[in-house]
């Protein structure tokens, strides 16, 4: 009986240190967003809600969040449309390449994301010489980018779900009369929801909180979110930051459980 | 309903023949059923007469249709799956429906035939349920209600059977061969399980490596197998192989049968309840003296197995009745016999296989 006890608290302890670990820099990054001093100090001098009004007077911040957003919404959305596409392909079909297809999909993960960044910069100003069209003049460029990270989550989280999705219950549909789209649409689409929406948000996040690979592919007036945050930093030392932190986990954190009521998360990741 | 004529089907994948030149036959409200050990290409064949397996060469004809080249959803088949398929995010009213709908059929007229369908395997209780909530044997019959319902040329089950409890399949077979027969459907039956083909079919086809070794009512095959390989796939049979002599067959053991002509390998074969035990040999044929290995009491029947003096195994059921209970012990010496006439000399399609 003690033994069980003791392994049990053990157990429970070892998990509480876990979950504390992956919380704490949440919670510190929360915690000084309420300090009241212009530099980071500690113990704070007192605390104050003054930095979370200052998020949003800075306009770089603003119009880099609303940048973030339009291009992982658009990212995403792309990224989810060829994932199903090419999970179909991968996990319906037996045909010459198919593990070179996979691999390649999967490829950009494995590329640092600043080689990246660099690589498409200088495919873009060949296509600006050649054409005179420059896509980093437009968000176009930066979804593209965008896209290179979307596409490898989306073939990896939609493919293991339609992995283990049961093919007769296509050929029902078949068998029923329906034709190879329609059955695709009414019966084996719904049920790749899980893996949709798994996808969809991983895309979004990813894409939302790139640095890398987008440092060389904004223009001024038009960054990102993060990039915006780092300029911020250069040359201010006060909580700001931390504040829009805060701000940027509760959005994410409503957006997971908003979602959270059309797909179980619990089923998804 | 309609009649289901194939012709000289052939399935290849590489070089492997998969179904070899199959030619089937089922009639108007005929229950075929196709029975063989696992890759013997029965469910293939039951596959490709749905659609879903492009066939290699041959054809396939419903009500004198030819429909080989066409996609599965333009055959009017009507398939209950191993595992049900059903579509987990419908009811199991609209799981049904699903049919009716793709064929553009009135919502008014759509409701009356679910409801119907439902009606049909007794589950009007449950229209609004997920097929999750529901118990393998109700998921069976949505399964069957679903293909029903879409009145198919042909009714096609792929071992509609194994996924239910031993104590449900029973009468679930029952269930289903009485609906069939009352509903008139041109049936094709896949199982590997001789019980279900035996309780179910008008006639059973036995498959063997892509080919059909033997077709015949089921009496028929009992006692006429024509191989080896079906007197042994369909119930149990003693086996002694032997060699064709001068008038007759002599088994490795040292036993003579009187037999006709005998070319290539001959097996012959006794089934158990044809062994007569102790005062049953009286007057016939072949009679020996054989020594008691194992008895096994299984109520109506005991079965023993038997040592013969030349060496060879053979395994007798005797039928329990008040009265005439049957008394061994292992280790014993009793008379074994049998007729002449219940005994085959069998073509020795096992061993050539190898």
């Amino acid at each position: 009986m003690a033994r069980a006890l003791t392994s049990r608290l053990l157990f429970g302890s070892l998990i509480v240190l876990l979950y504390l670990f992956l919380l704490l820099p949440v919670l510190g990054i929360t915690y000084v967003s309420f300090f009241n001093s212009q530099f980071l100090s500690f113990p704070p001098p007192g605390y104050t809600l003054r930095w979370f009004a200052n998020v949003f007077e800075q306009e770089a911040l603003i119009s880099g969040f609303i940048t973030s957003a339009e291009v992982a919404v658009l990212a995403s959305l792309i990224g989810v449309v060829s994932g199903v596409l090419a999970s179909l392909a991968l996990v319906h079909f037996e045909f010459p390449g198919r593990e070179a297809i996979k691999s390649f999909l999967l490829a950009p993960l494995l590329v640092p994301g600043i080689v990246i960044g660099t690589a498409l910069y200088v495919f873009y100003i060949q296509i600006a010489q050649s054409t005179g069209w420059n896509p980093t003049r437009s968000l176009v460029g930066l979804v593209i980018a965008h896209v290179m990270l979307t596409i490898p989550w989306s073939v990896r989280l939609i493919a293991a779900s339609m992995g283990m999705l049961d093919r007769s219950v296509e050929e029902a549909a078949r068998n029923l009369g329906a034709g190879a789209l329609k059955a695709f649409l009414l019966v084996t689409l719904p049920r790749m929801r899980a893996g949709i929406v798994a996808a969809a948000l991983f895309s979004f996040v990813i894409s939302f909180e790139n640095l890398e690979v987008s440092v060389l592919l904004v223009q001024p007036g038009a960054t990102t979110l993060p990039i915006a945050m780092l300029q911020y930093i250069e040359w201010n030392m006060d909580p700001t930051l931390a504040a829009a932190s805060t701000v940027q986990i509760l959005v994410i954190g409503a957006l997971l459980l908003i979602s959270d009521r059309f797909v179980k998360l619990s089923q998804v990741v | 309903m309609a009649e289901l004529v194939i012709r000289n089907l052939v399935k290849t994948y590489g070089d492997h023949r998969v179904v070899d030149t199959i030619n089937l036959k089922a009639e108007t409200a005929e229950l075929v059923a196709l029975l063989g050990p696992s890759g013997c290409g029965k469910t293939t064949l039951l596959r490709s007469i749905a659609g879903f397996v492009p066939i290699s060469s041959g054809s396939i004809e419903i009500d004198g249709r030819d429909v080989s080249k066409l996609a599965p959803n333009k055959r009017n088949t009507g398939m209950v799956f191993q595992n049900y398929a059903l579509f987990p995010h419908m009811s199991v009213a609209e799981n049904v429906a699903f049919g009716l709908a793709m064929r553009k059929v009135p919502k008014s007229e759509i409701e009356k035939r679910v409801a119907h369908a439902l009606d049909l395997v007794s589950l009007t209780d449950y229209a609004e349920r997920r097929p999750r909530a529901l118990s393998g044997g109700q998921q069976q019959r949505v399964a069957v209600a679903r293909a029903l319902v879409v009145n198919p040329d042909v009714f096609l089950l792929d071992e509609p059977l194994s996924n239910l409890d031993a104590k449900l399949r029973m009468s679930v077979g029952m269930q289903l061969r009485a609906l069939q027969q009352k509903l008139g459907l041109t049936t094709v039956f896949v199982t590997h399980d001789q019980k279900e083909a035996l309780m179910m079919a008008d006639r059973l086809v036995i498959m063997r490596a892509g080919r059909v070794v033997q077709e015949g009512t089921a009496e028929h095959l009992y006692q006429e197998p024509a191989t080896r390989f079906v007197a042994d796939f369909l119930g149990h049979s003693n086996v002694l192989t032997g060699t064709p002599v001068e008038g007759g067959f002599r088994t490795d053991g040292g036993i003579k049968l009187p037999s006709a002509s005998t070319d290539g390998p001959r097996v012959l074969a006794v089934r158990p309840e044809n062994l007569l035990l102790g005062g049953e040999t009286e007057g016939v044929e072949t009679v020996l003296d054989a020594t008691v290995e194992t008895v096994t009491y299984l109520g109506s029947i005991t079965e023993a197995s038997l040592l013969l003096p030349g060496g060879e195994r053979v395994v007798a059921h005797h039928q329990n009745r008040t009265g005439r209970e049957l008394h061994l012990a292992v280790g014993d010496t009793i008379r074994v016999g049998w007729r002449t006439n219940a005994t085959q000399l069998l073509i020795d399609d096992m061993s050539e296989a190898a």
